[in-house]
């Protein structure tokens, strides 16, 4: 009989043999592939950089037109919404839950999910659920941030449970800043007043049941020549676990916030004005169809 | 790092070479096969460059860089679905020395042993106990519940020692897959 404590060594001592030395092949092979291999941008820039080719634009606008569909045809109760920015408007919500929504869980990351109403739960902090058009995907699902975005990458929809905001996110070695009190109104102030930042103006807008804040903020600080603490990494606030939630220079963020039973929750879908109109659409229909339990 | 998240090529060299080491060593512990590591450490290194501006926490970089290298695993574990044979003469009459894995024995019995294992399992058992990672590190890595990775961990380890255990030893040469 081989004892428990026996069996851990025997497996650590076994495990610590074997090769230790990546091949120099393999690092050769890898930067050949480096000038055919583009890199992703942060889902809130990446149709900047990368243009969706006109199949993709076809396949959000179809993506956009089930949404809306699915939601008319579910004659479910509607949330409302406040008035938003003259310049750009928030659409009517649309999309509301369907009575077994599909769980979402860290199982799902990644892949293509089929138009639909989502629960999002464990490992996610408050629950809620959202409908989401086919082809997109999740892709980042933890105890403070739920990410989505069209498979392939493009605009996206953050869900974030917000602990602290950055007064400097150009400067944050010095972290974030703790809101005191924790409300929607100091979490509002904080994201209105941080510097290199300008805001639009806050309005009031209810989704799913929920009132909350909205506003749009922009940045205008280039992290080229700017000696930023984190790089082109612009960190705006932290979620549970400490972890930032960041964007880049020349963004610009479409906010909605809520107090959630106390909890503090950001949702990001931010576009500008050289987003796609479908994946604008796909986005704001997204988020107002969100619903926390 | 940022850099290379800028898109700094010669900058992801250096970040490649600095962590090519760790991140083979722990694909070759998980699939157990000399290439197919190396072709998940040269797709989990094109993942990381690809993805690198995507990162929003630097900090998090290690763990990060582990999931995408375990989903290359995984992608590696799919492709073959046959493990390819990975000869290995053992001598007939190679002495035990009785304690643990000193015994040659011991050594090819917890290798087919934990072949035997799900690559998910093997993730589990190699971020663990090669890597010491705490178990809450772990999920977070893999991006599954605790108590999933406990529960792997439990059935993974219950298996090597099950295998430890077989009575059934070879006598002669014998090629391990």
């Amino acid at each position: 009989m081989t004892r428990e404590p026996d069996v851990t060594r025997i497996v650590r001592s076994w495990l610590e043999e074997g090769a230790d030395r990546v091949p120099d092949r393999v690092l050769d092979a890898v930067l050949e592939y480096l000038p055919t291999t583009p890199q992703r941008r942060p889902y809130r820039s990446a149709w900047r950089l990368s243009p969706m080719s006109n199949p993709f634009r076809l396949a959000v606008a179809a993506a956009a037109v089930i949404v809306a569909v699915v939601a008319g045809i579910n004659l479910l109760p509607r949330s409302g919404v406040g008035t938003g920015p003259s310049s750009s408007p928030i659409p009517t919500p649309t999309a509301a839950p369907v009575a077994s929504p599909a769980p979402l869980d860290t199982s799902s990351l990644d892949r293509s999910l089929a138009a639909g109403t989502y629960r999002v739960a464990t490992p996610f902090g408050k629950p809620f659920r959202l409908t989401l058009p086919a082809s997109w995907t999740i892709k980042a699902l933890v105890g403070g941030d739920a990410n989505f975005s069209p498979v392939g990458g493009g605009g996206g929809v953050a869900v974030d449970l917000v602990e602290g905001v950055f007064a400097d996110p150009c400067h944050s070695s010095g972290g974030p800043t703790t809101l005191t009190p924790h409300t929607l109104d100091a979490l509002t102030q904080a994201l209105t007043h941080m510097a290199g930042f300008t805001a639009g103006p806050v309005s009031d807008i209810v989704i799913g049941g929920q009132a909350g804040k909205f506003v749009v903020i922009k940045n205008s600080i280039d992290t080229t020549t700017a000696t930023c603490t984190n790089g082109a990494l612009l960190p705006i606030w932290t979620f549970s676990g400490g972890t930032s939630a960041s964007t880049n220079g020349g963004l610009t963020e479409r906010l909605y916030l809520f107090d959630v039973n106390g909890t503090l929750v950001a949702i990001d879908g931010g576009y500008d004005a050289t987003t796609p109109a479908a994946l604008k659409q796909a986005i704001d229909t997204i988020v107002q169809s969100i619903v926390f339990e | 790092m940022l850099r290379a998240q800028r898109g700094d090529r010669e900058a992801f060299a250096g970040l490649a070479v600095a962590v090519g080491d760790r991140l083979h060593a722990v694909a070759h512990r998980i699939l157990r096969d000399t290439d197919l590591a190396e072709d998940a450490t040269q797709q989990a290194l094109l993942s990381i460059w690809r993805d690198l501006p995507q990162l929003r926490d630097p900090a998090q970089f290690d763990a990060w860089s582990y999931r995408l290298l375990v989903r290359a695993c995984y992608a590696e574990g799919r492709r073959t679905r046959h493990w390819a044979p990975n000869l290995r003469l053992l001598p007939a009459d190679e002495p035990t020395e009785g304690e643990g894995l000193s015994s040659v024995v011991d050594r090819d019995q917890l290798e087919r042993g934990f072949r035997r294992l799900s690559i998910e399992h093997r993730a589990v058992v190699v971020l663990h106990h090669y890597l010491d990672l705490p178990l809450d590190a772990v999920a977070e890595t893999l991006g599954v519940p605790i108590g999933t990775v406990r529960s792997r961990l439990h059935h993974a380890m219950r298996g090597l020692r099950a295998a430890l255990e077989a009575d059934a030893r070879p006598a002669v040469r014998e090629a391990t897959r």
